[in-house]
């Protein structure tokens, strides 16, 4: 762990490493106050910006952000009752009650604080489990990483609030997106209509931007209240809110391990981690703590440090599989990639210094979140006071500047608007679009891994089967699968049938 | 639209019991998709000789098998809105007015008209005009206001942008840059 960490030290001492990370704990503050945005949009309109800075500082600011985004929802569900983001739903069910009873200072508190240090702790797990489980993958083939790659594919698609299909459909689409281009194995120009301008492939960028913060601003102009303004009351936090969290220092332990667990299972997030954390946090309340739904503290302590925890978590078999459990994570995935990291196993071979400066970067953006949410609360709270007729068109222009940057190309604001039209659409009859972002990533390692995997044996696909890691692998997605396309009526018979034999 | 919903006693979300026009259209889209993939496998890449052969250079074999499966999930989807079980997005239940509907259309256009028009007259005249545009378009007043806070913000972003990250801002035919 330390050998790793000493490696990173001189990537991560710089000033723009520094300033990256504390930029990104407010812009990923901000972003998480205001409802409708979210660590994965901040992230999104960030990515651009991060092409012109170095690898460590330009993740460390995206990784700061996402852990700040996490955090950030719960102040507006303590204040408004109005979750930031779906992370911080959970958080609502005794924030929101405290805050009602005159302590919303203590809540937003006891929520940064749990954040920081759950985020620490996760960052721990991420710091010793990162690099072991990419020892364990070295040993890995390509029929492994086709494996791997599909798992990644079907939890988001079956775990997606949509519905299981519209999940695999959007996901084909987003490998189909990847396809554009040259072929790396055999140069062969797929799907470019002869262009040369398509022979390099779409943008991930100009894809990414344009599904989401392109969408989202549809939407929020859809659903109107321009000129709504909430009224919210000014709110000081103090650091005493630190040795209120760690009262709870069991409770804190308990769903630090369900949001490190719950991060790590591709598709599963911080959001049921926090459910889950919250519904065992209830079962033992600390004693002198208010009643669970009426402002208990444990409640605000367990959904914040699951949250936070699953942050860490995410990050690991995005970083040492290669393989991202959600849509923030496959955008930063993207983003490893861009900087120039080939994320997976070799990254930890051939660029430790670069994983180092990663890890401490992840490890000092809970620190600075633990201050910035201290000395800066009073202005997150303002920021809840924004317009939407002013926050729409910033993030428009934030997104156009954005996509642009990175190409300096016109071109790519076009693609940009193309994909914001299909997201909109998409959205608009409950197809989900993190799946895309999934399958633009995984589909080249699928394809690729599978094709090796067909040269490499004499037994077509069925090579894959000759290896057991690979084949247990596949056996749980098929498993998953029977569950997904299983009516539900059905299940209910099983279950019910299962739960009679069992007494 | 019209559906009535119904929660779904086991997975959650509510269920329509009347498909909208729209995931029809969407379900033409996918299959349309899976069959412009087939056009390609059997057109351009099997002229170039990518369409078989072994697995480095059959560049058709993953397509095909993406498009296949497309295909297999329009089939469910088709029986999904043949039983009339689909379930109802959360954009759907929130819906719009006919007045925010138009405002978005509007917004469209704008953006349209902006990418069309910034390589001519370039960064700073292009966005400050279309940012103005938004805020009129999303009900800001008084247009002074608007339009300072527009010309504000062009700046700003366009000095973090060219300044700070040195990124070339397209310039136009007169050249305007910080």
């Amino acid at each position: 762990m330390f050998d790793i960490l000493l490696a990173g030290l001189d990537s991560f001492q710089s000033w723009q490493v520094i300033g990256g990370v504390i930029l990104g704990t407010v812009i990923g503050m901000v972003v998480g106050v205001l409802p409708g945005l979210g660590p994965l949009i901040g992230i999104i309109l960030m990515l651009p910006v991060t092409f012109h800075m170095q690898p460590v500082a330009g993740m460390g600011m995206l990784m700061s952000i996402f852990v700040a985004g996490s955090c950030g929802g719960a102040i507006s569900a303590i204040v408004l009752r109005i979750p930031g983001t779906p992370l911080a739903a959970a958080t609502l069910l005794d924030g929101f009650p405290m805050a009602k009873n005159g302590r919303a200072a203590d809540a937003i508190g006891l929520a940064i604080a749990s954040s920081a240090l759950a985020g620490v702790l996760g960052g721990i797990v991420m710091i010793l489990g990162a690099p072991a489980l990419a020892a364990v993958a070295t040993n890995f083939g390509p029929p492994e990483y086709f494996a791997l790659a599909i798992t990644g594919l079907l939890s988001i698609s079956v775990v997606s609030n949509e519905s299981t299909i519209k999940g695999l459909m959007t996901g084909a689409l987003g490998v189909l997106i990847a396809m554009v281009g040259s072929d790396p194995l055999s140069n062969a120009a797929r799907f470019t209509f002869g262009t040369n301008a398509l022979s390099g492939g779409i943008h991930i960028v100009a894809i990414i931007v344009g599904l989401f913060a392109l969408s989202e601003a549809a939407f929020q102009i859809l659903e109107g209240g321009f000129r709504k303004k909430p009224e919210v009351q000014a709110v000081r936090v103090s650091m005493r809110a630190l040795w209120m969290a760690l009262r709870h220092w069991k409770n804190l332990l308990r769903s630090s391990t369900i949001g490190v667990f719950f991060g790590a299972l591709p598709g599963a997030s911080g959001i049921i981690a926090s459910f889950t954390a919250y519904a065992i946090a209830r079962s033992r309340p600390l004693k002198g703590d208010a009643p669970y739904g009426e402002g208990a503290e444990g409640g605000v302590v367990a959904t914040e440090s699951a949250n936070n925890a699953a942050c860490g978590g995410a990050m690991i078999p995005t970083l040492a599989l290669a393989i991202p459990g959600d849509a923030a994570t496959a955008v930063l995935l993207g983003a490893l990639l861009l900087l120039g990291l080939v994320p997976g196993p070799q990254m930890f071979a051939l660029s430790g210094d670069a994983v180092g400066g990663i890890f401490l970067a992840f490890l000092v953006s809970n620190v600075v979140l633990f201050f910035v949410g201290m000395l800066m609360t009073p202005l997150f709270v303002r920021v809840l006071k924004v317009r939407k007729q002013y926050l729409v068109p910033t993030v428009l222009l934030l997104s156009i500047v954005g996509v642009y940057s990175v190409q300096s190309r016109v071109d790519d604001l076009w693609v940009m608007l193309v994909f914001g039209m299909l997201g909109f659409g998409l959205r608009r009859y409950g197809y989900p679009l993190a799946p895309i972002v999934i399958g633009l990533i995984l589909g080249p390692i699928a394809e690729g891994s599978f094709r090796r995997t067909l040269l490499f044996s004499d037994n077509g696909a069925w090579f894959i089967l000759e290896r057991p890691i690979a084949t247990t692998i596949l056996a749980i997605d098929l498993l998953v699968l029977i569950v997904a396309f299983t009516p539900p009526d059905l299940r209910r018979a099983a279950m019910t049938r299962l739960r009679t034999l069992k007494s | 639209m019209t559906e009535t919903a119904t929660p779904d006693r086991d997975t959650g979300p509510e269920v329509v019991d009347r498909v909208a026009p729209g995931e029809w259209v969407m379900l033409a889209a996918f299959t349309a998709l899976a069959l412009f993939v087939y056009q390609q496998i059997y057109g351009p890449l099997t002229a170039a000789g990518y369409a078989d052969g072994d697995a480095v250079n059959n560049a058709a074999l993953f397509p095909r098998l993406v498009a296949n499966m497309i295909l297999g999930l329009c089939g469910l989807q088709f029986l999904q809105l043949l039983r009339r079980r689909v379930v109802l997005s959360a954009e759907f239940r929130h819906g719009s007015t006919r007045d925010t509907a138009w405002r978005c259309g509007v917004g469209t256009m704008v953006l349209l008209a902006y990418l069309l028009v910034l390589p001519v007259i370039g960064f700073y005249p292009a966005t400050a005009a279309f940012l103005l545009a938004l805020f009129l378009l999303l009900k800001s007043r008084p247009v002074w206001i608007a339009a300072l806070v527009a010309v504000l913000m062009t700046l700003a972003v366009g000095y973090v942008f060219e300044e700070l990250l040195r990124v070339v801002l397209p310039h136009g035919r007169f050249g305007l840059s910080l």
